[in-house]
């Protein structure tokens, strides 16, 4: 496998900013992602649409990251791009040490399935399946033998973790929107990703549990430095990460750390 | 994806589905129940037809009818020897008719009177006659002939004589069964010449029993006088009756050209044989040989009128007739048309399994639809196993799967229905159809490989109806499924 050392793409930024760089002093990088002049265009001809220009940046290990941006700025293609979910660019996505574009459809899938933890606004729970058995479904995908886990064991743990052991027999359709979120969430922690891909995470939700659903994030980014990268479009989600990507027609517009009061204090 | 890891993500998917799974594999189990229903018949018919009425693994050659200039081939001992040296061939058995007049007198057991026919009969080799073919105790073999070193090798009122031959001791023919038959022993009886002898064994052909019962039975009751009084006969009313048989002179066809004095010679029937001669009785052929020697043409008695070729399989069949056709000798107009009826009943089977295939082809269609419509309901939940670790090969492996389930299920159900037909059927044919000649027991012939192939067809096209949405499946773009475009 051809891969890009991490320090590769740290001699060559381009257009990232950081503008507390103290903050990065905290940051292992073992799953840092790089982006270097990322581009994906729809259509052909005079219908081609560029959803994303040239975007370069880099995202340490550990940082919680929100994207913002008006509804076609490009932000979800971002995410899915980074998540190995949508290969159909130009540029170049290193995450870690694998060059996303050079990595087999199989290779990606096993990325997917070890490394990154995906949450979508509409949960994407299967409703013929109990809470408890949503939660395990990625250890059907689960190639690593030394993964030696019982599934149920660690499903009601991260079903304890995130407040709803009571649930693990409810269908989907017997739990409310934030339980919802939060059993995908718990899904999406099943095989202890180094990376949790958020789309909308809270776009479903009423503003209440969407900050509980976000307090959540914040716990997992701190306690187990988790890197978080949370597509949104509402502000008052997007400040509770702590670094916000701003994208508009595709162009990265702008890259700011942001200060937490309690972090001030 | 380990294969119980895949079992149970099938099962839940199948479970979700059921509705749409049962409504797919109807058509699954309708085209293999017919599939096994057909191909049970025609084997069925086929078994009736080719091993009780025809019999094909065995040819029979006889002499051209028109054979030119030079007269035709004669069946001889030489050839017998050709025939055993070609390829294929695994037994060759020559046959024998009585070339010279002979009648026989008999029935008196059956019928209160004797009744005087003419004798048709041929000779065979002992070994052609299955042991299944004959019942009881009784043997079907040269009683005349058996070689011995000493009275122990020889049957009780037996004697090895100077030839090394078995021969019967002398006894007393007015003296009562019982005496006699502790003389001349159970199988024996004591002759006019005041010898011990065992009757000629003779088998008949069950086609002509059936003919009787099916055909003359039924004329014989509209006739006048006592033949109208005559039973249906049933192999076991047969077994082991006896009569005279007068060789040397018929009631037909007066005495035989030689000057030998008649011999009368009792007979008993030991078993019924598809390879005795259609219309008469039929001997071991030591017996027909010596007569033949004795009364017949003396140019033409060691001359065989038949030989049957046994083939190691039907394979042979066709290559060992053109080779004897090659030969000069003509194939037995019973095995054209065993021949025949072989095709025509292949032709049979072939048009009815084609509408069986036509069936599954229409069902694999339907399961094409059907699957297509999940995997486009099952759309999201495909992109959230892309998104959560699953490799194309996986989804696709996941479609097949439970197409394979839908197979199993439709092929083991279709089977089950199919082999239930065939059991409705032969009842009502067992009781509301007449007795005809060969009416079958069952009108169908069941085999491991039949139900093998008609789950494995079930299968074959489940997996081509699943194909193109599995292949569809695979290639989910997990991004546009997962936020909906």
């Amino acid at each position: 496998m051809n891969t890009t050392p991490y320090t590769r793409c740290r001699v060559h930024p381009r257009s990232y900013i950081i503008k507390t760089p103290f903050i990065s002093a905290h940051y292992t990088y073992d799953m840092n992602i790089c982006l270097r002049d990322l581009n994906k265009t729809y259509g052909h001809g005079d219908a081609k649409t560029h959803v994303l220009q040239s975007v370069s940046l880099t995202i340490d290990s550990g940082q919680f990251v929100s994207i913002v941006g008006t509804s076609g700025s490009g932000k979800t293609t971002m995410l899915n791009i980074m998540g190995g979910l949508d290969t159909s660019f130009t540029g170049s996505v290193t995450i870690g040490d694998h060059q996303l574009e050079k990595l087999k459809e199989s290779q990606l899938a096993r990325l997917r399935n070890d490394k990154f933890g995906f949450i979508f606004q509409q949960f994407h729970l299967l409703d013929h399946l109990t809470a408890l058995e949503n939660i395990t479904l990625p250890e059907f995908f689960n190639r690593d033998p030394k993964k030696n886990i019982d599934p149920t064991k660690r499903a009601q743990t991260l079903l304890d973790q995130v407040g709803l052991l009571h649930k693990q027999d409810a269908k989907p359709t017997e739990l409310s929107g934030g339980q919802k979120q939060r059993v995908a969430i718990a899904r999406a922690l099943y095989n202890n990703p180094k990376i949790l891909f958020c789309d909308e995470p809270t776009g479903s939700l009423d503003r209440l549990t969407g900050e509980q659903i976000m307090e959540l994030f914040q716990s997992l980014n701190k306690e187990h430095n988790l890197t978080l990268i949370v597509v949104t479009h509402e502000e008052h989600v997007a400040k509770m990460a702590s670094r916000i990507i701003r994208l508009e027609d595709g162009k990265l517009i702008s890259d700011d750390m942001v200060q937490h009061h309690h972090e001030e204090a | 994806m380990t294969p119980a890891k895949l079992s149970k993500l099938v099962w839940q998917s199948v479970n979700r589905n059921r509705r749409d799974f049962l409504f797919s594999s109807i058509g699954i189990v309708i085209g293999i129940s017919t599939l096994l229903f057909f191909t049970s018949l025609g084997a069925g018919i086929k078994e009736t037809v080719l091993e009780k009425v025809f019999v094909v693994r065995q040819i029979e050659i006889e002499q051209k009818k028109y054979s030119g200039l030079f007269g035709a081939k004669v069946l001889d001992d030489d050839l017998v020897e050709k025939l055993k040296q070609v390829e294929g061939v695994t037994s060759v058995y020559p046959k024998m008719r009585l070339t010279f007049p002979a009648g026989a007198v008999g029935g008196k057991q059956l019928i209160g009177n004797d009744l005087r026919v003419e004798l048709v009969a041929d000779g065979i080799p002992d070994t052609l006659i299955s042991k299944d073919d004959i019942r009881g105790n009784l043997e079907f073999k040269d009683w005349d002939n058996i070689a011995c070193s000493s009275d122990s090798d020889c049957e009780t009122g037996f004697a090895c004589g100077e030839e090394k031959i078995c021969k019967g001791i002398t006894c007393d023919s007015s003296a009562d069964l019982v005496t006699q038959r502790q003389t001349c022993g159970n199988l024996g009886f004591c002759d006019n010449s005041n010898t011990c002898a065992i009757p000629i064994p003779v088998v008949i052909s069950p086609q002509l029993l059936e003919i009787y019962n099916g055909s003359i039975h039924t004329a014989l009751q509209g006739s006048a006088g006592s033949m109208s009084k005559l039973p249906k006969l049933s192999e076991s009313m047969l077994i082991g009756l006896g009569g005279d048989a007068i060789f040397g002179q018929s009631y037909f066809l007066g005495k035989a050209a030689s000057k030998e004095k008649i011999e009368k010679k009792r007979m008993q029937l030991v078993g019924f044989s598809s390879k005795a001669i259609n219309l008469g009785v039929t001997m071991p052929i030591g017996y027909v040989k010596r007569l033949n020697a004795k009364f017949g043409n003396k140019e033409t008695s060691k001359n065989y009128h038949a030989i049957v070729i046994e083939a190691s399989s039907n394979d042979q069949i066709a290559g060992i007739a053109k080779r004897v056709e090659d030969m000069g000798y003509a194939l037995s107009s019973k095995f054209e048309n065993a021949q025949r009826a072989s095709l025509l009943i292949l032709l049979i089977t072939l048009v009815f399994n084609l509408i069986s295939v036509i069936i599954l082809a229409v069902a694999a269609v339907n399961i094409m639809h059907t699957f297509l419509m999940i995997i486009l309901e099952r759309r999201h939940e495909i992109g959230l196993m892309r998104a959560l670790g699953a490799t194309r090969r996986e989804i696709m492996l996941l479609i097949l799967s439970e197409a394979s389930l839908l197979g199993l299920f439709g092929g083991i159900t279709g089977a089950l229905l199919g082999f239930g037909t065939t059991k409705a059927i032969d009842a009502v044919f067992a009781s509301q159809v007449q007795d005809f000649p060969f009416k079958p027991d069952t009108l169908f012939a069941f085999d491991l490989w039949m139900f093998l192939m008609a789950i494995g067809a079930a299968l074959v096209f489940c997996w081509i109806g699943a194909l193109i949405p599995a292949i569809r499946a695979s290639r989910t773009d997990p991004a546009r499924a997962l936020t909906g475009h």
